[in-house]
């Protein structure tokens, strides 16, 4: 198996891309997440963190992304593009097998 | 199939555990700090704030609950609620301790590497952003109770409202009740068994003769 892991800055503008995505937050692990966020905000600088996060899992990859929606498709639908997206990506690249693809709402935004 | 609870079915009131009151920081940030960000106009920006879900959708309550006290005020009704101005305190805290992510909702999706969800959070936040929509009403708290991680169980939730002036109570209970079916209908898959609504404040107009008599 190869142990090159999809780039996290290829998949976070990935999924930005995809129709009904809003927002897209960092899905890491929690330590790691507000380690880099407070490192920023001292730095006054934006987020540096990848936002998609990649990891193995056995002898493939799990990746996960944590987006925010709007109000004018469903959370299903939304959620399932990002998966589709992200899966034809792998697909595409000399990457370990796809273990799981973890899609989280985390938000949705109703109102403009 | 959904089944709806009848209009004309009493209210059922409900407590929530205030033990978890103290669970009420947000990615480390309290209500006092979220208001206070809202004030200054998120600026200078706060990564640790902004790429938050869980803030951000306690920022909007925020927001909405900013725009109904003006309306209040707007309306000479402030006086009135500033004699019980716990409502205020109450929904605070509860935009707070709702906006944590709590637990996940599945979606299905036919692909076996796919595992889709929406938080907890925020389908709380769908309920509270479709109810602060409507007219009159303030949505002071949502629970949503039952398993809601294993799909196919019916589930409750149950809401109370605070309501102010000119506004017949059942049926914009019923109105609300109609609204937050189709959020649920249409970001999650949820079988919603009830919508149980209470009206835990009910703010009057002012006696005018009295507000003479104090002048």
């Amino acid at each position: 198996m190869t142990s090159v892991l999809p780039s996290t800055d290829q998949l976070d503008a990935l999924v930005r891309q995809v129709p009904g995505v809003e927002s897209l937050y960092p899905a890491g692990p929690l330590v790691t997440a507000m380690l880099t966020a407070a490192l920023d905000a001292v730095a006054h600088r934006a987020p540096a963190a990848p936002l998609v996060y990649v990891g193995e899992q056995g002898d493939g990859v799990r990746v996960t992304a944590k987006i925010g929606i709007g109000a004018a498709e469903s959370s299903g639908h939304v959620s399932g593009r990002v998966h589709d997206a992200i899966a034809a990506h792998l697909e595409q690249g000399d990457y370990p097998p796809v273990v799981q693809i973890v899609v989280i709402v985390a938000s949705v935004r109703l109102s403009v | 199939m959904t089944e709806l609870t009848p209009a004309d079915e009493r209210f059922v009131a409900f407590d929530l555990d205030d033990t978890v009151r103290e669970q009420a920081e947000l990615d480390g940030h309290t209500v006092e700090q979220l208001s206070d960000y809202l004030d200054r106009g998120r600026v200078p920006a706060d990564p640790r704030i902004d790429d938050s879900p869980e803030c951000e959708i306690a920022l909007r309550g925020l927001e909405r609950l900013r725009r109904a006290r003006q309306a209040l005020l707007a309306r000479d009704l402030e006086r009135e609620s500033l004699r019980a101005d716990d409502w205020v305190a109450s929904i605070l805290d509860n935009i707070t301790l709702e906006a944590h992510a709590g637990r996940d909702i599945p979606l299905t999706h036919p692909s076996p590497t796919a595992r889709l969800v929406v938080t907890e959070g925020a389908l709380r936040g769908i309920l509270r952003e479709t109810g602060d929509s409507m007219q009159n009403m303030f949505v002071g708290r949502c629970v949503l109770v039952g398993d809601v991680s294993v799909p196919g169980t019916p589930i409750l939730i149950r809401v109370d409202v605070t309501v102010f002036p000119g506004e017949n109570i059942p049926l914009l209970a019923e109105r609300l009740r109609q609204a937050m079916y189709a959020a649920l209908s249409r970001y999650t898959e949820l079988v919603v068994a009830a919508i149980d609504i209470t009206v835990s404040d009910l703010h009057a107009l002012p006696d005018v003769s009295v507000r003479e008599m104090e002048r």
